[in-house]
C-alpha cells in the first residue's frame, strides 16, 4: 500500500469528521428558553409566597400557563429546524434522551412526593436532576461551561435540602439561570 | 502480511460519505453534496454503491413540496468504517 494513499484516507477521515461536528445542533435556543421559563415561574413563585398580599399573587394559580406557551413555542421552532437543516447531528439524539429521561424522572418523583406528602424534595430534587442532565450532556458535547454549571445546579440542589419552601423557590429560580441561560448564551455565541 | 483494505470504502468520495456519516445521525443528498463538493451524478452513484454494499441506507420522501433523500450509515457501515480505520492504523505502525 502507497504511504500517499493512506495519508491521503486519514486526511480525508479527519476533515469529515471535523466537518461534521461542526454542525450546530441548536440546543441553545431551548436551553435559554426553558431556563427563562423556569427562572419566571420560580421567582413568581416565590414572590407570591414571600408577599402573599402583592397584586402579582393573584395570578399563582396560573403561572403553569408558561409551561404549555414553552411548549408551543418548542414546538414551532422544532418544525422550523426540521425544514431547514440538511443534517442531524449525533448531538441531537444525545439531548432528545437525556431530556426526557430527565422529564420522567422529575414526574415520577413529582407524584411520589405529591403522595406520601414529601413536598419539600421536590425544587431540589429537580435542580440536581436538571443538574446532571446538563453535566451529562455538556461532558459529551464538550461544553465545559455547561459540565460546571451541571455541577453547580446539583450543589445547590443539594444545599437547599434544608431550606423552606419559598427559600427553594428564589434558589430554583437562580440555578435556572446558571444551569441553563448561561451555558446556552454562551452555546448560541459559539454556534454549537 | 497485511490485512486488504475494504474496496468499497478505499475510494476518496466513498470514505468522505463514510467519514461524514460517522459523526451524524442522518445527512441530506444536499448537504453530501456540499461537503464532498462533488457532481450530483457522481455522488448519486457512489451512494448507491455503498447501498448495495449495505454501509448506507437510503430513504426517499418529501419536505414540504420539495423531495428529499436520506443518507443514514448502518451499523454494518460502522463497523465497516472501523475495520478500515484499524487496518490503516496497522500499516501506519510499520
Amino acid at each position: 500500500m502507497e504511504k500517499q494513499d493512506i495519508a491521503n484516507s486519514i486526511n480525508i477521515i479527519e476533515q469529515a469528521i471535523q466537518e461534521a461536528r461542526k454542525l450546530p445542533n441548536g440546543a441553545y435556543f431551548y436551553d435559554i428558553l426553558w431556563g427563562t421559563i423556569l427562572a419566571i415561574y420560580y421567582l413568581a413563585n416565590y414572590f407570591s409566597l414571600s408577599n402573599p398580599d402583592a397584586f402579582i399573587s393573584n395570578f399563582n394559580h396560573y403561572y403553569w400557563v408558561l409551561f404549555p406557551i414553552g411548549g408551543i413555542v418548542s414546538a414551532i421552532r422544532s418544525k422550523q429546524d426540521d425544514r431547514n437543516e440538511t443534517a442531524k447531528s449525533l448531538a441531537d439524539k444525545i439531548y432528545l434522551f437525556a431530556y426526557s429521561g430527565f422529564a420522567f424522572a422529575y414526574i415520577t418523583i413529582y407524584l411520589a412526593a405529591a403522595f406520601y406528602g414529601f413536598n419539600a424534595i421536590v425544587i431540589p430534587v429537580f435542580c440536581s436532576l436538571l443538574g446532571l442532565t446538563v453535566f451529562v450532556t455538556g461532558g459529551i458535547v464538550k461544553e465545559s461551561l455547561s459540565v460546571i454549571m451541571g455541577l453547580f445546579g446539583m450543589l445547590v440542589g443539594a444545599y437547599m435540602l434544608n431550606m423552606d419552601v419559598s427559600h427553594q423557590y428564589l434558589f430554583a429560580s437562580f440555578v435556572s439561570v446558571m444551569v441553563s441561560i448561561v451555558p446556552g448564551i454562551k452555546m448560541m455565541f459559539s454556534r454549537v | 502480511m497485511f490485512k486488504d483494505l475494504d474496496p468499497i470504502l478505499h475510494s476518496q468520495l466513498r470514505l468522505s460519505i463514510v467519514s461524514l456519516l460517522v459523526g451524524l445521525e442522518e445527512a441530506e443528498f444536499v448537504y453530501l453534496k456540499q461537503k464532498t463538493n462533488t457532481s450530483a451524478g457522481n455522488l448519486s452513484l457512489q451512494l448507491d454503491k455503498l447501498q448495495k454494499a449495505g454501509y448506507v441506507s437510503i430513504k426517499k420522501g418529501f419536505k414540504g413540496k420539495y423531495p428529499v433523500t436520506t443518507c443514514k450509515l448502518t451499523a454494518k457501515g460502522l463497523k465497516a468504517f472501523e475495520r478500515y480505520v484499524t487496518t490503516i492504523k496497522s500499516y501506519i505502525h510499520l
